[in-house]
């Protein structure tokens, strides 16, 4: 029972992040139509930038947390305004690979910058070695940070968009842009606004999962991103809460799944590999999305005629 | 003293051109409409009215000062706003969502008193408030179009085919509606429509647009009782 | 692309529409001089590149030339993708699921089953035809991204079993040790490679002039009306699924034997997503789309890797090797922002190019 507290709370961490991402993702995708495959390059550059600050710079961890997401804001701002415009228009597809090329750049840019990171380096949080024991589980000061940290992020995000005017704004945007500017809607600043937004959650999350694994590296989120994009998916990319929900379902599926195939063979097959538990995961996504198409707390799509 | 002065106005998509030199001018509280078949140019008069599309000749000024140059939404800042033909609402905000974005370029304090001024025109929609604008029937969705857009508190209202798709008793009541508010509330209204009759019966004044160009205009009385308005648009 | 090659439907009964013919196939001919001359100058080329890279290589050439392969066998992959989404509009990036499953059948027939090359290579493609059914049917109901994502997912479970596989059975990647001695020079994989291409694309050039073709388009244009036409949508969508799954599996099978192994690798998101690059950069619903596509996806890191390693400017020493990625991610950003749909769209601007000179 312990062990599935356990595994438990590490799925919730882990699933409170891949929800943050796919928040982010699921956002910038309604907006724009991007499936932005250049959000795990992008969320890394914002960790990089605060490891520099405090390995170089000596910054104190919060200050540099804070001038990093002040830079993914600006930088997000900046990679919509250079890159994304030009291809605003473009079909999803040209848009998607688009991402795929910027990310491609983006990784080159960050190897550059810091060669070292292309391994793991170790990455220190003030609250590394707290940790208290309730039952038979270990909780990491880190892990109930990471949750509830995730759960405000997410909740102030769900609250900017349905209350504040310029959030509104955001989802009209979305929605039908020529009518947006009718309004009076200064589109354009809404669509760079909501590339800024995303990519400051992308470093938040990257910040969070650095903290978890106590590593930063310049490809970090590339594994977790496809499961975030599966995450989304799975809970309807039309739907910022069936993203979140997604997200954490799959953290922890794969979190339990680990408890309980580790040890065990069948045949010649050792299925405590990790392989055995991805084909697990990805038969399951595969399956679900064949029975309910449109995620979980999608809408069935209207064609329009 | 006229609010809205078109002067010469050509524009169009590509390498078509859809106007040509249109010269017309809407009075300040007064409802104007323009009547044309399809593919007359109407839609796009009003794209190039409200900055959807740029103008490649001539003028438009709203209360003195030219506009032409702005983009969409400055427009809105001065006074002019488009309700859109097919009623474009933002399906999945709620009509009050829908109705904040009217009133995008007015202070916050402002939205409550404005809103509930407009509610009064459509008492439909009040009970509606809350859900997203696609559970909507045609009439309530045009019905809050149109109180969308005066939220903006424009002084000129720009309206393209508001009858579109909807039943004649709906659009009765929804031109006796834009009627009362031109009334009370001094609301000039540049109306398009195809629906000729009912829309000649709203206006006090209307121009005929044929093939990007104004055939005829005058006062609606006049243009209703007119051989050539009659044959084409009123069936003989 | 309106012009129907007229000899197709014309030599039916004789000398009364001889004329007729000969005047039509002039008028073919003037019309299309362009494209035809492209294609004989294309088929010129690559039958003779073989010769000239000896002239260029020396003692590199083969190895050059088994470089060049590749993009052979990209362009089917490519015109594999094509079929599925530039022609029947479905977002599928499934496809390098059945590119992976059919190299590793390839090798397990040929290798551990002893069977004749040309037997593995059809019951891979049989495989991979067959895989492509029982996906697509399901992949019907699925729209949009969540068809996306969805195939994305198939393509990871692809790869996560063929990984079991190599782990279960001890090894790296499965190595193609049985290959026809025939293949194993680089010469004549090419030629092979060449001929599977240009047939390839024959067959599809005129499966796309076809009524499944047309049909293809139909839907791609408008799917309701496609279906109030009477297009049945399920038979052609799931026959799109087929065909594409069928060439990707051939490409699958070719290319185990190019690189003389197996690896789970060939399922990866990396190698759809190449796929649907090389279809995105090309064009959609194009042949001549898929092969530029290809031959950008397939050439460009070859060229950047002639590069010389470090390029001294001034004082600064820049390690090209290390950029390259980024400076291909940015010819792909470049392409794909000034050919919004794809480097197909080349021809038709030189010939219109071309057209504009001559006038003035």
């Amino acid at each position: 029972m312990a062990a599935f507290l356990q595994v438990t709370l590490a799925g919730l961490v882990t699933g409170s992040l891949y929800g943050l991402l796919a928040l982010g993702i699921v956002l910038i995708y309604r907006a724009t139509g991007v499936l932005n495959f250049a959000y795990g390059a992008i969320g890394a550059i914002g960790v990089s930038v605060m490891y520099e600050l405090i390995a170089r710079g000596h910054f104190n961890f919060w200050l540099a947390l804070l001038c990093a997401l002040i830079f993914s804001f600006i930088f997000g701002f900046l990679l919509e305004r250079i890159f994304a415009r030009p291809v605003l228009n473009a079909p999803v597809f040209t848009k998607a690979i688009a991402t795929l090329a910027l990310a491609l750049v983006l990784q080159t840019i960050a190897d550059q910058i810091w060669p070292e990171l292309a391994q793991s380096v170790r990455f220190a949080t003030p609250f590394d070695s707290i940790t208290t024991r309730i039952g038979g589980v270990y909780i990491r000061l880190t892990d109930i940070i990471i949750i509830g940290t995730a759960s405000i992020a997410m909740a102030a995000l769900t609250l900017f968009l349905t209350k504040s005017k310029i959030g509104i704004a955001m989802r009209a945007a979305a929605e039908n842009m020529s009518t947006a500017r009718l309004m009076g809607a200064p589109v354009s600043m809404l669509i760079a606004l909501t590339w800024a937004i995303g990519s400051l959650v992308a470093a938040l999350a990257g910040i969070m999962e650095a903290a978890n694994l106590n590593y930063v590296g310049v490809h970090m989120l590339d594994s977790a991103l496809l499961y975030v994009f599966i995450g989304a998916v799975i809970g309807g990319i039309e739907s910022m809460p069936g993203a979140v929900i997604g997200g954490v379902l799959l953290g922890i599926a794969d979190n339990i799944l680990a408890l309980y195939l580790a040890g065990h063979t069948l045949g010649p097959v050792n299925i405590g590999d990790p392989g055995v538990r991805e084909s697990i995961i990805f038969a399951g996504f595969v399956i679900l999305l064949f029975l309910r198409p449109q995620g979980l707390l999608g809408q069935r799509q209207l064609r329009r005629v | 003293m006229t609010t809205l002065t078109i002067h010469n106005l050509s524009a169009g998509y590509g390498p078509i051109e859809v106007l040509r030199d249109i010269s017309f001018s809407v009075p300040q509280g007064s409802i104007c409409a323009i009547l044309g078949p399809n593919g007359a140019g109407k839609t796009t008069i009003m794209r190039a009215l409200s900055g959807l599309i740029p103008i490649r000749k001539g003028s438009v000024e709203l209360n003195g000062a030219r506009i032409d140059k702005l983009a969409a939404e400055q427009r809105v800042r001065k006074g002019l706003m488009l309700t859109p033909e097919g009623r474009e609402m933002f399906p999945s905000l709620t009509v009050k969502e829908n109705l904040l974005m009217g009133a995008f370029t007015q202070p916050k304090a402002r939205f409550q008193e404005d809103m509930d001024k407009i509610l009064e025109y459509f008492p439909r929609l009040k009970q509606r408030l809350n859900e997203p604008t696609a559970s909507l029937s045609g009439g309530e969705a045009q019905m809050a179009a149109i109180g969308r857009s005066l939220m903006a508190r424009p002084s000129v209202l720009l309206l393209d085919e508001p009858s579109h798709g909807l039943a004649p008793a709906i659009v009765e009541r929804m031109f006796a509606i834009i009627s009362k508010l031109n009334k009370d509330e001094g609301l000039t209204v540049l109306i398009v429509e195809q629906n000729a009759r009912q829309a000649l019966a709203l206006a006090q004044q209307a121009y005929v647009l044929q093939a990007g160009k104004i055939s005829l205009s005058g006062a609606s009385k006049d243009l209703a009782k007119n051989q050539a308005v009659q044959e084409l648009y009123l069936g003989g | 692309m309106s012009s129907q090659f007229p000899l197709q439907n014309t030599h039916r009964n004789g000398a009364s529409i001889a004329r007729t013919t000969l005047e039509q196939t002039a008028l073919f001919l003037r019309q299309n001089w362009l494209r035809l001359s492209g294609i004989a100058a294309a088929l010129i080329f690559f039958f003779a590149l073989p010769a000239m890279f000896d002239q260029i290589f020396g003692f590199s050439a083969d190895f050059e030339l088994h470089r060049v392969s590749l993009i052979g066998i990209f362009i089917i992959a490519a015109f594999a993708q094509n079929i599925l989404t530039g022609y029947a509009a479905q977002p599928s990036l499934g496809n390098a699921a059945f590119f992976g499953v059919s190299g590793y059948m390839v090798v397990w027939l040929v290798n551990d089953l002893n069977q004749p090359y040309w037997l593995g290579l059809v019951a891979a493609c049989a495989v991979a035809a067959l895989l492509g059914i029982v996906t697509g049917g399901p992949a019907l109901r699925i729209s949009g991204a969540y068809l996306a994502i969805a195939s994305l997912g198939l393509v990871m479970l692809a790869n996560s079993i063929l990984t079991l596989w190599d782990t279960t059975a001890g090894r790296e990647s499965y190595l193609f040790n049985n290959i026809p001695a025939a293949l194993t020079d680089d010469h004549s994989l090419y030629y092979f490679v060449l001929w599977v291409v240009i047939i390839t694309l024959y067959l599809g050039y005129n499966l796309t002039r076809s009524r499944i073709g047309r049909a293809f388009t139909a839907i791609r244009d408008d799917e309701a009306a496609a279906e109030s036409f009477g297009v049945n949508l399920t038979r052609y969508k799931l026959l799109a699924f087929t065909i594409s799954a069928t060439l990707t599996g051939l490409a699958g099978g070719l290319y185990a034997t190019w690189g003389g192994t197996a690896s789970s690798s060939m399922s990866s998101v990396d190698q759809t997503i190449a796929f649907l690059a090389m279809i995105v950069i090309g064009g959609l619903g194009s042949i001549i789309g898929s092969i530029l596509g290809a031959i950008f996806v397939g050439l460009i890191p070859l060229l950047l890797g002639l590069l010389p390693n470090v390029i001294t400017v001034g004082t600064v020493q820049i390690q090209i090797t290390t950029l390259n990625t980024g400076i291909y991610g940015v010819l792909l950003l470049l392409a794909l922002i000034y050919f919004p749909m794809g480097l197909q769209t080349i021809p038709a601007l030189l010939q219109k190019f071309l057209q504009r000179r001559k006038q003035s």
